[in-house]
């Protein structure tokens, strides 16, 4: 591994044809800026994907059993257009998949942690960079396997991203590609926080001491120590239920119990068992999902605010006690799943402590906006809904918290609502906001700040109109693809089908994004070094930085949110700025 | 990397990596946090993370052993574990890693060719590991003990599932010796899995008696009991007086039931003799007669002489039918209730057995020694890359990296070894 | 810079080989300790063997950790990498514990039923074995 770090391989002038070219530059990329944006468009392209499956799933829901347009002729001839039940939790099941672990965790952590973590700290690469190739080629297998289940007889895996056994356990082949694709995800992962925690260790450029650092850089820190540790945890699940179903041993299924073909299983397990390993992971990644998006937010609001961030000390202490209590609270998945009750009761006390560091959070937020002469740049305005969304997905959290209420809420659409305020209208918000404002360090130009501007509001009126409502039908239980069966839910139906049209409208304002995405990579006014004014120390070298990251040694003097500095004629100060 | 470690290199800040055919046009000063090498520390993470997942298996472990039906889990004997050979693997996993530290201190010194032999020390005691863990393996797969239900021998319970596994798997066993007998007919059958007549003899004594007796019997106590003893005689895990008695009891049982039925074959036989007499009277006086009434009169007496002869005749082979089972099983009671070692064992076979937690000890048994494993023969592949550097003090850091691996390796060892076959 | 530093808190390179070798033979005695353990009286009450057991094998584990991991002469950096790992262990294992005594507690009746035998039947020698014929 050391020998790793000794050279850096990737020449991007090397010479040849241009596939040669092609292979040397974005294959065996070695350089951070390249891997971080081969995860941006990957997952970009996995987002897109994932927001089919949602809109499928709400075509469901509004319409129940009607003729999906093109889809439905495509896949269901047969039945005339209709999906069939196991098809909508095939939907559901690959949404959250896709969502999770091929969208938000790769563009958090691959693609704003590959990108900014060395242009912060001011490295020249990543401290092992072609364990850092590695990490992107294992996404690789990770979408071949999902790729691969989307063809199987079955569709793809249809478990739920949960995958609970024992229902897993007699799924098809598609479940068992998924858990592999899962392993890879995971594998991917652990090179990447390995490597991260390593050039943030060690790596620093003189003066950046760990109180000078960016939230962004904070925030990918801790995230990147959870992902060290809870994900170690997940794998050897996911071994172990493979080897269920694959070898036939029983780590997850009680006695007496057949599979497939009416074979007894050996037995003995528990299916408890795989709750706990899997949230003992699953409940961390919701953090993982959210600190990054948290960090890159305090950046982007401190500057939109020329103001200092308010409290940074405790904003790093309350995203250290949020990834520390994040560890001792993945019982409140499993309230309703038999658990010890105790221990339940435990899980709850120490859920409502997130609250705590949470609620930090959002004052320190809106206490560097206080008083700030607020910019509303597109960036800005995806940062503001970013807070104002997190603080709705938060209390709702608080409510579920408790097990008497969550066991009359659980698996009902409250908690759908719940999920896709912090990681749709949260991360999801802040990740956006952070395309929109590194756009110009990574392609060297701006993205068109009206169309940005028409994407927010579009984005944050459907969002709502989409998940809002949810929160109305703690009645409806979710992962059931027709609810109208029961007869008290089928007044829900209207509100489903508003709930549905404002999904594909949110879906059709994202294509604006691409138009200003693609159009601004090439039309773009160009950026200099420095277009939003900001401290950091990316913004001291050119948009986009070459192959080494600086041209002059960066040495950081302060903090990374000196702006209105009264010591300063400009109102802002950068950290190498020599006073 | 290396750089790093000259002595006279003693600022705070270490110089940043070079970068060979460089397009950096400046080299980047560090302030690291921690004084050591970026590899060595990749390597404390990455141990801190294989932590994490070694936990998630020892944890998976703890739950199912300690969460199995009381006085369930199966004892060494039972899965075929030695104690022993677990101490000298971990004896051996020890040796070698003195070894990989000797390794390290001589290429410090700069001794490249001690450092290579010491590493080559290292290697071997790794492949001796695996070799012990394969022969232990080997012996366990041997006798049918790993996990995987349909073709695994370990069943939890001696319940009706077993019973038709075991007929299966005999039935199986028997069709293949006659196969081969068919095949090499003139030569005398040598199978591995006992004399075909053995097996006959487990089949009608053992086996189709219990699903007789099974199929028979009102109480469940009786169904319970011959379906260990079963499981019992085909594998015994300790002795068991219960089953024993339940034998021994059954034996006599058998034996006075025999004897009584051999009395009434005594009494049917003569029956049959009387009949048979009186039909060939009968058959002698028709024969004589010339009158023809009184001729269908005897015809009469004739058809009912031969249909009371047929009755017992009959009756005959009833007892005799009963007869058979009761021999075979107490033949089979005879030849095999001295066989301590249970039959598979005694004749080379591989019937399914009946060992309580069996499945789940396997699970978690090939678990965990299968990733400690493939762990090792990670380390294993890392010294042949190793070995073929020159180990001087330049390759020292990379030395103690895989070295810190491989201590991680043997703890992981160090606590499985009690775990596993202690407990 | 690093191992000259560590080498300078060393005590000489040869006394250094003393201890490793030293550290080995606690390692053998300690093996050879929980074997005897395991077939000692000890064993008669389970969880006084069990907990024997693994306090010998933490002992070997900090033998090794300490001398050929070589954290006994590094600085304070160990105590940022190690004691999170050994917590983040422990938490895992700990919280498993209480739905292990949870599943002894609530047996359902289905799961008894098709539980493995317990080896220790509830039948003593007082009961007769009931014929088979009547």
């Amino acid at each position: 591994m050391a020998e790793v770090s000794v050279k850096n391989s990737i020449a991007p002038d090397r010479k040849g044809n241009v596939v040669s070219r092609f292979v040397w530059t974005y294959v065996f990329a070695t350089d951070h800026k390249v891997i971080g944006l081969q995860f941006l468009f990957s997952s970009l392209i996995w987002f897109f994907v994932g927001g089919f499956l949602a809109l499928a799933v709400r075509w469901q829901l509004a319409w129940p059993w009607s003729d999906m347009p093109i889809f439905g002729h495509l896949l269901f001839a047969e039945s005339g257009g209709q999906m069939s039940p196991g098809f909508y939790n095939m939907l559901f099941t690959m949404h959250a998949t896709i969502m999770i672990f091929f969208v938000i965790i790769p563009i958090l952590a691959g693609a704003f942690g590959n990108y900014l973590i060395p242009l912060m700290v001011g490295a020249e690469d990543m401290a092992f960079p072609r364990l850092n190739m590695m990490s992107y080629w294992f996404m690789w297998p990770a979408f071949a396997c999902i790729t691969l289940s989307f063809f199987m007889p079955e569709y793809g895996a249809s478990a739920g991203w949960t995958s609970y056994p024992p229902l897993s356990v007699f799924q098809g082949d598609a479940q068992s590609l998924w858990l592999l694709a899962m392993v890879f995800v995971g594998i991917s992962s652990m090179m990447g926080s390995i490597n991260y925690l390593t050039t943030i260790i060690q790596m620093r450029a003189p003066g950046m001491t760990m109180f000078r650092m960016p939230m962004t850089v904070w925030g990918m820190f801790i995230t990147a120590i959870m992902q060290a540790f809870a994900l170690p945890v997940l794998t050897a699940a996911l071994l172990m239920q493979l080897s269920d179903r694959i070898l036939m041993t029983g780590f997850f299924l009680p006695e007496n119990i057949a599979i497939n073909n009416g074979v007894a299983s050996s037995g003995g397990g528990q299916v408890l068992l795989w709750q706990h390993l899997f949230w003992f992971y699953s409940h961390p990644a919701v953090y993982i999902m959210i600190l990054p998006a948290m960090g890159m937010v305090s950046d982007i609001i401190s500057c939109f605010s020329r103001k200092p961030l308010f409290g940074y000390r405790p904003m790093v202490y309350s995203i250290t006690s949020i990834a520390g209590l994040g560890f001792i609270v993945w019982g409140h998945h499993m309230f309703i799943s038999g658990m010890n009750h105790t221990l339940a009761m435990s899980f709850m006390v120490s859920t409502m402590l997130i609250a705590l560091p949470s609620g930090i959070k959002v004052f320190n937020w809106i206490g560097t906006l206080w008083g700030g002469k607020l910019q509303l740049t597109t960036p800005m305005l995806f940062c503001v809904g970013f807070v104002s969304m997190f603080v709705i997905g938060g209390l709702s959290g608080i409510v579920m918290s408790a097990p008497p209420v969550d066991i009359v809420i659980h698996d009902t659409y409250y908690i759908v609502a719940h999920l896709h305020y912090v990681l749709f209208a949260s991360s999801v918000l802040g990740v956006l906001g952070a395309i929109y404002f590194w756009f110009p360090k990574m392609f060297g130009r701006m993205m068109n700040e009206k169309l940005g501007k028409i994407h927010f509001f579009l984005t944050f009126v459907f969002l709502n109109g989409t998940f809002f409502p949810m929160h109305f039908l703690s009645q409806m239980p979710r992962r059931v693809a027709d609810p109208y069966i029961y007869e008290g839910l089928k007044d829900l139906l209207p509100l489903n089908q508003f709930m549905t049209i404002c999904a594909i409208g949110m879906g059709l304002t994202q294509l604006i994004f691409v138009a200003n995405f693609f159009g601004s990579m090439f039309f773009g006014p160009k950026a200099g070094r420095n277009p939003w004014n900001a401290n950091t120390l990316e913004w001291t070298t050119a948009s986009p930085p070459p192959h080494g990251n600086f041209d002059v040694q960066p040495i950081v003097r302060r903090g990374p949110y000196e702006y209105s500095h009264p010591d300063t004629e400009g109102d802002y100060y950068p950290q190498t700025e020599t006073s | 990397m290396n750089s790093k470690a000259s002595p006279s290199d003693s600022t705070k800040i270490a110089k940043g990596d070079k970068d060979e055919g460089s397009h950096t046009h400046i080299e980047l000063k560090y302030q690291p946090a921690v004084p050591v090498p970026k590899g060595k520390l990749a390597v404390w993470l990455f141990l801190s993370t294989e932590i994490m997942f070694f936990t998630a298996l020892i944890g998976t472990y703890i739950v199912l052993r300690f969460g199995a039906p009381e006085g369930t889990w199966p004892t060494p004997e039972d899965v075929r574990v030695l104690e022993w050979l677990g101490a000298v693997n971990t004896f051996v996993l020890i040796c070698s890693s003195v070894t990989v530290v000797f390794g390290m201190e001589a290429a410090k010194q700069n001794h490249p060719g001690k450092a290579k032999k010491w590493l080559l020390a290292t290697f071997v005691l790794g492949c001796g590991f695996l070799g012990i863990k394969a022969y232990e393996y080997n012996s366990k797969f041997e006798h049918g003990i790993h996990p995987g239900t349909p073709r695994s021998l370990l069943y939890d319970r001696a319940d009706l599932n077993y019973l038709s596994a075991v007929k299966a798997n005999l039935d199986a066993e028997i069709l293949k010796i006659e196969k081969k007998k068919t095949a090499l007919a003139s030569e005398s059958v040598h199978s591995h899995g006992g004399g075909e007549k053995d097996l006959i003899l487990i089949r009608a004594g053992l086996v189709q008696w219990t699903q007789k007796t099974v199929g028979e019997t009102e109480s469940p106590m009786v169904r319970q009991l011959v379906l260990e003893s079963l499981a019992h005689q085909i594998n015994p895990r300790r002795p068991n007086p219960r089953v024993e008695t339940y034998l021994a009891n059954e034996a006599a049982d058998v034996k006075n039931q025999i004897a009584e039925l051999l009395g009434q074959q005594e009494v049917v036989d003569e029956d049959v003799r009387q009949l048979q007499e009186r039909v060939n009277a009968i058959t002698k006086e028709l024969g004589l007669e010339q009158d023809e009434t009184k001729k269908s009169n005897i015809e009469i007496r004739l058809a009912t002489a031969t249909d009371e002869s047929k009755a017992a005749a009959t009756r005959s082979t009833e007892v005799v039918d009963l007869l058979a089972p009761l021999e075979s099983r107490i033949a089979a009671y005879q030849q095999f209730n001295q066989i301590h070692d249970g039959l598979n064992e005694h004749f080379h076979l591989r019937l399914p057995m009946v060992i309580p937690s069996g499945n789940t000890w396997a699970n978690t048994y090939f678990l965990m020694t299968g990733f400690h494993a493939l762990h090792v023969l990670g380390g294993l592949i890392a010294f042949i890359v190793l070995m073929t550097f020159r180990l001087d003090s330049s390759k020292a850091g990379l030395m103690e990296n895989v070295g810190l691996y491989w201590h991680f390796v043997d703890i992981v060892w160090i606590f499985l070894f009690p775990l596993l076959y202690l407990f | 810079m690093i191992e000259t530093k560590s080498v300078d808190r060393d005590p000489s390179e040869k006394s250094n080989t003393k201890v490793f070798v030293l550290v080995f033979l606690m390692l053998c005695v300690l093996t050879a300790l929980s074997f005897w353990v395991a077939n000692s009286y000890l064993m008669e009450n389970k969880v006084v063997g069990w907990a024997a057991m693994m306090m010998v094998s933490v002992a070997k584990a900090m033998l090794v950790i300490l001398f050929f991991m070589h954290l006994w002469w590094e600085r304070a950096w160990k105590y940022v990498l190690t004691i999170p790992a050994l917590f983040m262990g422990l938490l895992l294992v700990l919280l498993l514990v209480p739905d292990v005594g949870y599943r002894y507690l609530t047996y359902s009746k289905d799961r008894r039923e098709n539980a493995p035998e317990p080896v220790v039947s509830e039948l003593t020698e007082g009961d007769s074995v009931i014929p088979i014929s009547d």
